[in-house]
Parts: C-alpha cells; structure tokens; sequence
C-alpha cells in the first residue's frame, strides 16, 4: 500500500506539447512509481515551483527557455536530479553533461528504470527486508492488538519501552500498517488473537 | 489551444466534456440551471473570477499535469472561498455521509469486533481531517488574508507550510484495506460495496484538493507576496 511519502514528484520542462504530453502520459500510467508529474512552460515557472515545493527530479530540454543553464541549476537545486530529454540528435552532445538522458526513441521501461532508480535512491535499505514478522515483534504485535500500551507490553516482556518502540516501528514499516486499528485487524485476521 | 477550456466556450460542455468538473464547479458556488450561458457569463454572473476559474479546471482537466503560466495574475480571494467550500463540502457532507452508511453496511455489538474497529478507525480519521481543515482555516487563511490587506505576517512561512503539507488520505487508504482484506462476514454485500465506492471517491476528491492547493493556491500566494515585497521595499 502506498503512503504520502511513495509519491515520487516530477516535473517536466518541455516545450514541445508533443514530447511533454507524450512523457507526462507515460510517467501518469506507471503502476510500480506513484507518481505526480505537472509541466511548466517556462524556466522561470520552474525555479518558481522547486523553490516552493520539494520535487524528486527534474525531466527537461537542453532547449528548454533557449538553451537551458544547467549549471545554474545544478547550483541552485543540488538535491534534485536532472534527466535530458531529447527530441533532436542537435542535443545529445549537450545531453551527456545531465549525467542520464531520454529520448523521444525511449520505451517505458527505460524512463520507468530511471524514475525507479532515483526513487530507490531516497529510500533506505531496511526497506527492502522481507515482510514475515519475528517472534518478538509477533509478540509486541499481539500486545499492541490487547490495547497495552509500550510501557504495559515492555514490563510483560521484561524488556525496556524503546526495544518496544523500535519493534513497533518496525512492524509498521514492514506491513505496511501505521495504525493502531490496523495492526489489531491484522493481529485478529491472522489469529495472533482473539476476540 | 486544444486540451484546454476557455471563457467563450458553454459550461454545459465543460461538463459534458469531464463530468468530474462537476465538482470542482459547485466549489466556485457556481450552482446549475445556467442553460447556454457560456463559462465567462457563468462566472460573471456568480461574481467569480473566470481566469481563476479556469485555472483550477484546466489543471483538474488535464490530470494535474497543466500548471499556470502566469500565477500572479489569478485571483487569491476567488482560490480562497474554492478552498473553504471544499472543506465545507468534505466536512459537512462526504464524512458525515461515509459515516452513515458505513454504520448501515456494517454494523456490530461487540466494542471488541473488527467492526467496531473499522467504526473508530472511520471517526478517528473523521476527527485527524477536521482538525486538520481547521487548522489551515485558523493560520494559513487569515495570513492570506493579511496579504491580501497589504499586511505580511513574519511570524508565518508559506514556504514551510508547503513543504510540510501532506495529503491526508493515508489511513483513509488503511480503513480501506481492513474493508476489503478483513471484510467482516456480517457486513450487507451491496451496501459495503457501496461505501467502499464513496471511500475511493473521497481518496480521489482529496487528492484532487490537495494538489489544487500545491500547484495553484501556493503559487498564487507566494506572488503576492513578492509583490509585497517589492511594493513594501
């Protein structure tokens, strides 16, 4: 399930209606990304809208606003990736400074990779891990779904509240469940408990 | 320019064209029965900027892809009472509606069931959201107001505000998943159906507020503040 933090926020700075409808149906239609992608038409609406906001990467024409300053962006916006798109081969040689291109030739697959690679970039490792819950964290679980609270569940187990805490954390994380009632739900659906 | 609505074009056929838009026109306090009239007279006669009006319908049109160009020139007040209907309409009507039938779909007598569970989960939600709501009403209205006085306030960054402001729909999505992953055999099929429709719909409506206030409320803000500070320098 997806969470608030999953949404992967792009902009596109094209200015051709063509390519930029073109890439912004393909980044819409992706299923594996939650994505949010708006355009903006000129340079100035795109320093305005990354000065406001926090955005994920940046697709944009090495045209884009005459002859886009990627310099002065990359100053600006250090954090914020910056991906060439193409349309014309006059480009390409400017292309290879971004570090990562598209083309108006790329498939899906290839723009979903680069979206995929910079959205695994801001996540940590531990999100990864499998989905199967300890023993302990079974029990913590089991305690959270009784309606103890983390110092009720810490003094049953005879360990201290912040083990409880990070175990909670961590079962949150690996479910994929951040409420209270959910993790009950969960605890009663897979027999942890009973009513 | 195609994709796009304008003032000369009938409200009738913006509906028409995207029946979501519906929604988005009713937030304005445009109400139907406007026959032929054209968008700009629609908006004339409500008193609603039209650029503004068709500013959010356009975005909400082309999936929130279309930004405005110039967002200096929309109107701060017109965004300012879209905002407040829509809160009055998430508050007033599709939360107390969710509610509703979600106690006729599922209905329980233990306070121990799943579907007691689901039914605080709902008023919990119910609750983070108003508070919510009332929260932008009591400190991100009245600044906009001030600026809109010709008063700043430096007590409060829209800056922040932007950068902290999440959608609110995740336990939302949670109490959805409990619906159809744990679906409690009690529950009425059609009726729990139904409700589970009206939660996506809700998903959906909030998406679409937030990203109304994201890419055209804080743009339109953040120029009046500019101008402010231009005027005030």
């Amino acid at each position: 399930m997806r969470t608030v933090n999953d949404i992967h926020h792009i902009v596109v700075a094209e200015g051709s209606p063509i390519v930029r409808e073109g890439l912004l149906q393909v980044l819409c239609r992706q299923t594996s990304v939650h994505i949010h992608a708006v355009a903006v038409a000129t340079v100035h609406s795109l320093y305005d809208m990354l000065r406001m906001r926090p955005f994920h990467m940046v697709f944009v024409s090495p045209d884009f606003g005459g002859d886009f300053d990627l310099e002065r962006f990359r100053l600006e916006f250090p954090d914020v990736p910056c991906v060439a798109l193409v349309s014309d081969l006059g480009q390409l040689a400017r292309a290879r400074e971004y570090g990562a291109f598209v083309t108006v030739k790329s498939d899906e697959e290839e723009v979903l990779h680069l979206v995929e690679t910079v959205r695994d970039m801001r996540r940590r490792p531990a999100e990864e891990e499998e989905v199967s819950l300890s023993v302990r964290e079974k029990e913590i679980l089991v305690g959270i779904a009784r309606g103890l609270s983390n110092k009720e569940i810490a003094d049953r187990l005879c360990i201290a509240v912040y083990t409880v805490t990070t175990h909670r954390r961590n079962i949150c994380r690996k479910l994929n469940i951040h409420s209270t009632a959910g993790l009950t739900v969960y605890a009663l659906a897979h027999g942890l408990v009973e009513i | 320019m195609i994709g796009i609505y304008c003032a000369d074009d009938r409200m009738i056929d913006l509906i028409e064209g995207n029946y979501r838009l519906l929604q988005v026109m009713s937030r304005f306090g445009l109400s139907l029965g406007f026959g032929d009239l054209t968008v700009g007279e629609v908006c004339e006669r409500h008193g609603v900027d039209p650029v503004t009006f068709l500013a959010v319908i356009n975005f909400v049109h082309s999936g929130y892809t279309r930004l405005v160009d110039e967002p200096e020139k929309l109107s701060v007040a017109t965004l300012m009472d879209y905002l407040r209907h829509s809160h009055g309409y998430f508050l007033d009507f599709v939360f107390p509606r969710i509610h509703r039938d979600l106690h006729e779909a599922v209905r329980h007598d233990d306070d121990k069931s799943i579907p007691a569970i689901i039914h605080k989960q709902l008023d919990e939600y119910i609750l983070s959201a108003t508070r919510h709501m009332r929260h932008e009403e009591a400190t991100l209205f009245p600044y906009v107001e001030g600026l809109m006085r010709g008063e700043s306030d430096k007590g409060f960054e829209l800056s922040a505000f932007s950068r902290n402001h999440v959608p609110l729909d995740d336990s939302l999505r949670e109490l959805k998943r409990i619906l159809i992953q744990y679906n409690p055999d009690c529950a009425n099929v059609n009726e729990l159906n139904a409700v589970l429709y009206q939660i996506y719909c809700c998903e959906d409506e909030l998406d679409s507020h937030c990203r109304i206030e994201d890419y055209i409320f804080v743009p339109a803000v953040y120029h009046l503040e500019e101008r402010l500070r231009h005027e005030n320098s």
